[in-house]
C-alpha cells in the first residue's frame, strides 16, 4: 500500500479535475458572451 | 444513494445558474453603457468569480443534503477545483480591466481613496493567501485547526470585499434593488459559515454525548465507545461518519471526521481510528466519562438495497466496512458479502478475530492481502491491482456494489481496476479520508 502502482493513474481527481475544467470553461464561455453582447 | 449521469447533469446545471447569479442581476433591469470587450469582460469574470466564491459556502461538504447527494469526498475535491478557478477568476478580474484601461490603477491608490485601496489590497493578498494555504496546507505546516481557523477568517473577509467592492462601484448594480437583492443573496452564503462554526455546534451542545470506553485494536487503533446523554442518539445508516469534538465545549476549532465502526442500529456507536495525528494520537489518554459532541451523520458511502456487497479496504479504511459487516451479522443480512483486506502485515490487521466470527454468521469471505506477509503465508500477497480483484471477482458481479476504502494509492488502484474490470463506475462506491 505503501508504493503507489505506477500504471493506475488517479482516477478519482482526474475526473473530479475534469468536471472542474468544464464547469470553468462554461463560466469562462458565459464571461465572454456577456462580454461580445455587452451590458448596454 | 445512486450516482446517475442525469443527478450529475442536473447539479452541473444548478451550479452553474448559481455562479452566474450576479451576472443575472447586472443585465436585469437598467444596463449601464457598453465600453468595449476587454473592461465587460474584466468586469464579466469578477462577478463570475465572486459567484463561485458565494457558492464555496454552499458546497463546503458541511450541507449535508448537498454532501449526500455525491460523498463528502467528492465535495470537498470539488470544492478545491472551484475554489482555484475562483482564484483565477478574480485575479483576472482587476488584470484584464487594468489592461484594458490603466486609468482604473486608481482603485489602488490610498492616496485617492484609503479604505478602497487597503480593502482591494487586502482582497488581493488574502486570496493568494487562501489558495495557498489549501493546496500546501501541510508544507506550510498549519495544523488542521489552524486552518480551519484561517480558512474560515480569510473566506468570510473576501466576500465581504467582494460584495462591498460590488456595491461601492455599483457600475452594473444601480438602481439600488441590484445591490440589495445581491446583498441578501451573499448574506446568505455568509450565514452559512456561521451556522457552521457557531449554530450548529450550539444544537450539538443540546445533544451531547459521553466516552464509555476506549479500547484499543490492532495495530496502534482505538476504538471510542459513546453513549447519548439525555437523548436517544443518532439515526445513521452504516458507512456513514460524524465530525466529533471531545471536551467540555462543542465550539472547538479541534474537530474531525471519522466513520462510524459500529452497527446503525442501535443508540451506542463507535468510532475507531489509527493513532496517526496530534488528534487521534491522543485517543489512549481519553477518559471514560470524557464529553463529546458529534455532528452529522454525513456520506453516501452505504449498502445499496438488494446488492450483494464487495468491498476493497487497506488499513483503518476498514471501519466503514466494519459497520456495514456488523450491521448484517447483527440483522442476519442474507446478502453475500467479499472483502479484500489489504494490509502491511498479518499482525497489523484489525478487527481479524471479529473478522472470523462474522464469518460464522454471515456469507462473508474474506481474502487477506498482505504487503509483508509471515513466512509460509499462503493467501494473497502484495498490492491491490487487476489481476488480485479479478481473481476475487463473484462470478455475477453485476449483482453487487463496489465499496472502496483505504489508502490513497490502495484507492487509485482499486478504482480503475474495477473500471478496468467491467464494473459499472454507478455501482463504484470509495470514501476518501485524505482530503484536507
Amino acid at each position: 500500500m505503501k508504493k503507489p502502482i505506477k500504471k493506475h493513474k488517479k482516477l478519482f481527481y482526474k475526473t473530479i479535475r475534469r468536471m472542474g475544467d468544464l464547469v470553468g470553461l462554461l463560466l469562462l464561455f458565459a464571461a465572454v458572451l456577456f462580454a461580445f453582447r455587452g451590458f448596454g | 444513494m445512486k450516482y446517475s449521469y442525469r443527478k450529475g447533469l442536473f447539479w452541473l446545471l444548478v451550479y452553474l445558474v448559481l455562479a452566474l447569479i450576479p451576472i443575472f442581476i447586472a443585465v436585469a433591469g437598467t444596463k449601464p453603457e457598453y465600453r468595449g470587450f476587454a473592461l465587460e469582460a474584466g468586469a464579466a469574470l469578477g462577478f463570475i468569480g465572486l459567484g463561485i466564491l458565494g457558492l464555496q459556502f454552499l458546497f463546503s461538504g458541511r450541507i449535508q443534503q448537498i454532501a449526500a447527494s455525491f460523498g463528502m469526498d467528492n465535495i470537498l475535491q470539488y470544492h478545491r477545483e472551484m475554489g482555484i478557478l475562483a482564484f483565477l477568476f478574480i485575479l483576472a478580474h482587476p488584470v484584464i480591466i487594468i489592461m484594458a484601461d490603466s486609468d482604473f490603477l486608481r482603485y489602488f491608490d490610498p492616496g485617492e481613496n484609503l479604505p478602497r485601496a487597503l480593502a482591494l489590497i487586502f482582497v488581493s493578498i488574502a486570496l493568494i493567501l487562501l489558495t495557498a494555504s489549501s493546496i500546501w496546507r501541510l508544507k506550510f505546516g498549519l495544523s488542521y485547526e489552524n486552518w480551519r481557523l484561517v480558512h474560515g477568517v480569510l473566506s468570510l473577509g473576501i466576500l465581504f470585499v467582494g460584495v462591498s467592492h460590488s456595491w461601492q462601484v455599483a457600475h452594473y448594480l444601480d438602481p439600488l434593488w441590484k445591490r440589495i437583492i445581491l446583498v441578501g443573496i451573499f448574506a446568505f452564503y455568509g450565514y452559512l459559515v456561521f451556522h457552521t462554526r457557531l449554530v450548529r455546534p450550539w444544537l450539538s451542545s443540546k445533544r451531547p454525548w459521553k466516552v464509555t470506553r476506549v479500547k484499543p485494536e490492532r495495530d496502534d487503533c482505538w476504538t471510542l465507545d459513546l453513549e447519548p446523554v439525555g437523548h436517544k442518539g443518532m439515526d445513521y445508516k452504516c458507512g456513514q461518519f460524524v465530525w466529533i469534538t471531545l471536551g467540555p465545549s462543542p465550539f472547538s476549532l479541534q474537530q474531525h471526521p471519522f466513520s462510524f465502526s459500529s452497527a446503525c442500529d442501535q443508540p451506542m456507536i463507535s468510532l475507531t481510528a489509527k493513532a496517526l495525528g496530534d488528534f487521534t494520537s491522543s485517543w489512549k489518554n481519553i477518559k471514560p466519562g470524557t464529553k463529546a459532541f458529534l455532528e452529522g451523520p454525513f456520506g453516501s458511502f452505504t449498502p445499496l438495497a438488494g446488492k450483494n456487497l464487495y468491498m476493497v479496504m487497506g488499513g483503518i479504511g476498514i471501519t466503514p466496512g466494519m459497520s456495514m459487516l456488523r450491521t448484517m451479522q447483527k440483522q442476519k443480512d442474507p446478502r453475500k458479502a467479499i472483502l479484500v483486506y489489504a494490509n502491511p502485515k498479518w499482525e497489523e490487521v484489525t478487527f481479524r478475530e471479529e473478522l472470523e466470527e462474522i464469518q460464522q454468521d454471515i456469507d462473508l469471505k474474506v481474502i487477506h492481502l498482505l504487503e509483508e506477509p509471515p513466512e509460509g503465508w499462503e493467501g494473497e500477497e502484495g498490492l491491490v491491482n487487476t489481476e488480485l480483484l479479478e481473481r476475487n471477482l463473484p462470478d455475477n458481479p453485476e449483482d453487487f456494489a463496489f465499496y472502496i476504502c483505504g489508502p490513497k494509492p490502495m484507492q487509485d488502484a482499486a478504482e480503475l481496476s474495477l473500471r478496468d474490470l467491467g464494473i459499472d463506475w454507478r455501482l463504484i462506491y470509495s470514501e476518501r479520508f485524505q482530503i484536507i
